[in-house]
């Protein structure tokens, strides 16, 4: 086994210290003065800026795009100060053509254009200099920060010169560094936004403070599509601090001087709702129609080869079926939004990640042009897919018109019940897996049906295929690298009146465990170690490097301790490849399952800043074992009906969480994928392969609560 | 009138004696470092000390609140070994709930200033973090009473 070469990742207090913090909304143009394009801006005075277009929700993808700019305009890191864009439709995403954070792409995407608005800044700083040295600008080096003329010496600072290269043309074509000769891209640097999140001075969505604020809650319907019937407005004002209520169009609304006071009008309303559009919506319910879709047939995914054929020549034949809950996102911030309408513009600040998004729905909802639509953007305190939506933006707008244009400016903040309740969820899934092995070994032939909601209709029903297919449903089922001929693959779409959104790594999230799962069968009925029967039969170098690597580092196949075993898979998404290995126990009387141990190995091409890349794969791991372990949404009487941490929503706390995470990254001068999400889908097929290696039960019904780990046991 | 000590400053405030402590340094006095999560005392966010112990904010009225001293995030010295320890290890991710991780580490060495592994995992293990910091937190804890120490 030869394992691929890996980036040494130094640990964060040897890292290279950050370029500047990161300003907040700072205007909606580029700054002014000096030499500017879209992206960046060398100042006079040698400041040298960076317009940031993504949500800053915990990736650090401030830090990597400005490296990006370091490196190719020659400055120091340090030198370098990141402003948050406002929205402006010329700092969109050029792959989305959207101003979007999402699919792990504020690097991949963002890589290219930095680069280049960066290097051709420098050929202009290096023409401005060489037409005030009288030299050909072929003389002429840089150095971080300065022009320099070696043969006679001659340095000029980059301030010096950003006023004339203003002046000259933008150069047509630039040639970007060489990736030997990087000085920031590939290196641990610590992250620019984590000095004012630990100092306290962060300012997240819900911590804009405006002159004359008042905070606004909206009484929403508990359940899914009920009106109000009746509520009690004089109890409501009678709530100290409350100052209004207001009728929506969304149902009642209270304005207030504190959050709390409008909660507890909110609560005084006592508002009465008629039945919704479901009434007899519960988890059986749900659980019973997608069982009913695993009997439909589904649109057609993809379609290889002759899987009737493959089945009929095959030894071996393993058939499986899968049910995985719904999710909820769950993000410690609930959803927020601030708004001033005025008679003539609207100003927004919110964590969200979807800017494009949120104007065209202002416009929508307020009859204003684009140009009277400012939106700025705050830090997210986790985000995850949630704060894509749009529906806080609605409820404060609707609050805004009800009291009438000119009034005071609002800010709405969810609390946890209303968080939960509103969500648009991970979709509960169900699949249904035959495949079995021919005479050579091979996989001879795999027919999957997938069924749950669709993720696209709500927000990007664009993205939807002619056929109605939503590629979510199916992305990972399609075997990704493994050699399988015979192949069919259908996806059944539930129709349900349950919110659906996008939820961190998205189909991957519930596809991957059971690709992965049918996949350890199918080693066990080959009578072949789960390494060795993936590296057989797939096919993509890059797929089993990681596998090797994590193997090599985790030290698969030595002996464990008593009362344990290991488990590996491997999902390919968002351009990024990720093994994970983990080491489990299960304490049968109690029904707990400890997770010891996790080695992971990414290959996301190249690594732009290998510090974040670890971060944010490990945190993506402790997602995936929390979801694995105890996250269900539950409904009850047409909603939803957990609507707390705890003991009703159950999330991966500290002393449950693994002894040992290790990230280790291959090197690799591939084109960048992503980084936030592929660090989930593996660990979950990697724990619960491990745990078939360990009691002979293989899990397919998720969370793994205690209850069904002592059933089975 | 509600007479409070925060971070060694008297404040006093003219608010519903029932409103937790929370909506009064958020709402009131603009001492937004303390997060909001969750109301009901399950994730920690707003982790506040109260006469130098942890205890979460969204659940203490402010009226309990009187003549105790009560410290903040923003009432936590920039060099604190715990503060320095969270940028060394690279600790936050979002950062939303780590203001409230803060202030229960720097409670937890108060009580235990030299904590062993398991101890750190047990005494952090109410405070929520849905970013999946906890394998830096716990290094982070331990560096910050390791430099604590004299």
């Amino acid at each position: 086994m030869s394992a691929p070469r890996e980036v040494a990742v130094s640990r964060p207090d040897a890292a290279l210290p950050s370029p500047r913090a990161t300003g907040f909304a700072r205007g909606r143009a580029a700054p002014v003065g000096g030499l500017s394009n879209t992206w960046l801006a060398v100042h006079a005075d040698g400041r040298v800026t960076l317009m940031f277009n993504k949500l800053e929700m915990g990736q650090g993808t401030a830090t990597g795009q400005a490296m990006i700019v370091a490196e190719e305009l020659d400055v120091e890191l340090g030198a370098v100060e990141v402003l948050q864009a406002d929205h402006d439709p010329r700092y969109n995403d050029p792959v989305f053509r959207m101003m979007l954070t999402g699919g792990s792409t504020g690097i991949a995407n963002m890589i290219e254009p930095l680069s280049h608005a960066a290097a051709a800044a420098r050929a202009m700083l290096l023409e401005a200099a060489a037409r005030r040295l009288g030299v050909a600008a072929s003389e002429l080096a840089t150095e971080p920060g300065v022009v320099v003329h070696s043969a006679s010496g001659r340095r000029i600072p980059y301030g010096e010169l950003a006023t004339a290269a203003a002046t000259l043309p933008a150069p047509r074509a630039v040639k970007l560094k060489k990736p030997e000769l990087y000085r920031y891209i590939g290196k641990a640097v610590r992250r620019l936004d984590i000095p004012p999140k630990v100092d306290g001075t962060a300012i997240f969505g819900c911590d804009v403070r405006l002159p004359g604020m008042l905070r606004a809650a909206l009484a929403w319907s508990p359940v899914y599509g009920a009106k109000p019937v009746a509520w009690d407005k004089t109890a409501a004002l009678a709530v100290p601090g409350v100052h209004a209520v207001l009728e929506t169009e969304l149902g009642p609304a209270v304005l207030a001087a504190t959050t709390w006071a409008a909660w507890r009008g909110r609560e005084a309303l006592k508002t009465r709702w008629d039945p919704g559009i479901q009434a007899g919506l519960s988890d059986e319910s749900l659980f019973a129609e997608l069982a009913a879709n695993l009997d439909k047939p589904g649109i057609v995914a993809k379609h290889a080869g002759d899987p009737a054929a493959g089945a009929a020549r095959a030894v071996k034949k393993v058939e499986m079926t899968f049910r995985q809950p719904f999710l909820a996102h769950a993000a410690i911030e609930p959803f927020n939004c601030t708004i001033h309408l005025k008679p003539d513009e609207i100003e927004i600040w919110a964590p969200t990640q979807y800017q494009t998004g949120w104007v065209d729905e202002a416009m929508r909802l307020t009859g204003l042009p684009v140009d009277r639509v400012t939106l700025h953007t705050a830090l997210a305190g986790g985000a995850f897919g949630r704060k894509a939506m749009l529906d806080v933006l609605r409820a404060a707008v609707g609050i805004a018109k009800a009291q009438g244009v000119g009034g005071p400016p609002l800010q709405v903040l969810y609390d946890r019940a209303e968080e939960f309740r509103h969500d648009f969820l991970r979709p509960a899934t169900m699949a249904r897996v035959e495949a079995g092995l021919d005479a050579g070994g091979g996989i001879g032939f795999w027919r999957q049906r997938n069924t749950g909601a669709s993720v696209l209709a709500e927000l990007l029903p664009f993205m939807l295929a002619e056929n109605g297919l939503d590629f979510t449903g199916v992305e990972g089922s399609e075997c990704q690298d493994y050699i399988v001929p015979n192949l069919h693959l259908e996806w059944v779409r539930h129709q349900t009146p349950v919110p659906i959104g996008f939820w961190r790594s998205v189909g991957h999230s519930h596809n991957c465990l059971v690709r992965e799962s049918v996949m350890d069968e199918l080693a066990l009925l080959a009578g072949e170690d789960s390494l060795e029967f993936r590296l057989r039969r797939l096919k993509n170098p890059r797929a089993k490097g990681v596998l090797e690597l994590a193997a090599e580092r985790f030290g698969w196949g030595r002996p464990l301790p008593a009362g344990r075993a290991a488990g590996i898979a491997y999902e390919l998404s968002f351009g990024t490849y990720v093994a994970h290995a983990a080491e489990v126990s299960l304490d049968k009387s109690a029904g707990k399952v400890s997770v010891h141990r996790v080695v992971a190995a990414v290959d996301c091409g190249m690594a732009v800043n290998p510090l974040a890349v670890v971060m944010q794969v490990e945190g993506a791991a402790i997602m995936g074992l929390s979801a694995l372990l105890g996250e269900e949404v539950a409904f009850a009487g047409g909603g939803i009906a957990t609507t707390m941490f705890g003991t009703a929503y159950q999330m991966l706390r500290m002393a449950d969480s693994p002894l040992v995470m290790e990230v280790h990254i291959v090197e690799s001068t591939e084109a960048c994928g992503g980084a936030g999400e592929p660090g989930l889908p593996a660990i979950l097929p990697a724990v619960t392969n491990a745990l078939r290696r360990l009691t002979g039960v293989r899990h397919t019904i998720l969370p793994l609560t205690p209850e069904r780990l002592k059933a089975v046991a | 009138m509600l007479a409070l000590s925060i971070n060694g400053r008297r404040y006093e405030v003219d608010a519903d004696p029932a409103t937790p402590l929370l909506w009064i340094l958020r709402d009131v006095l603009h001492l937004t470092g303390t997060k909001f999560g969750c109301g009901a005392g399950q994730c920690w966010s707003c982790t506040v000390l109260v006469d130098s112990r942890a205890r979460p904010s969204c659940t203490l009225p402010a009226s309990g609140a009187v003549g105790k001293e009560i410290v903040t995030i923003e009432g936590v010295a920039e060099d604190h070994p715990v503060k320095r320890a969270w940028v060394a290890e690279q600790v936050p991710q979002c950062g939303y709930c780590q203001p409230g991780q803060i202030m229960r580490a720097v409670s937890l060495l108060r009580e235990n200033p030299a904590p062993s592994r398991e101890a750190v995992r047990k005494g952090m293990h109410m405070n929520l973090c849905r970013c999946g910091t906890y394998p830096r937190i716990e290094t982070a804890v331990l560096r910050a009473a390791r430099e604590a120490q004299p």
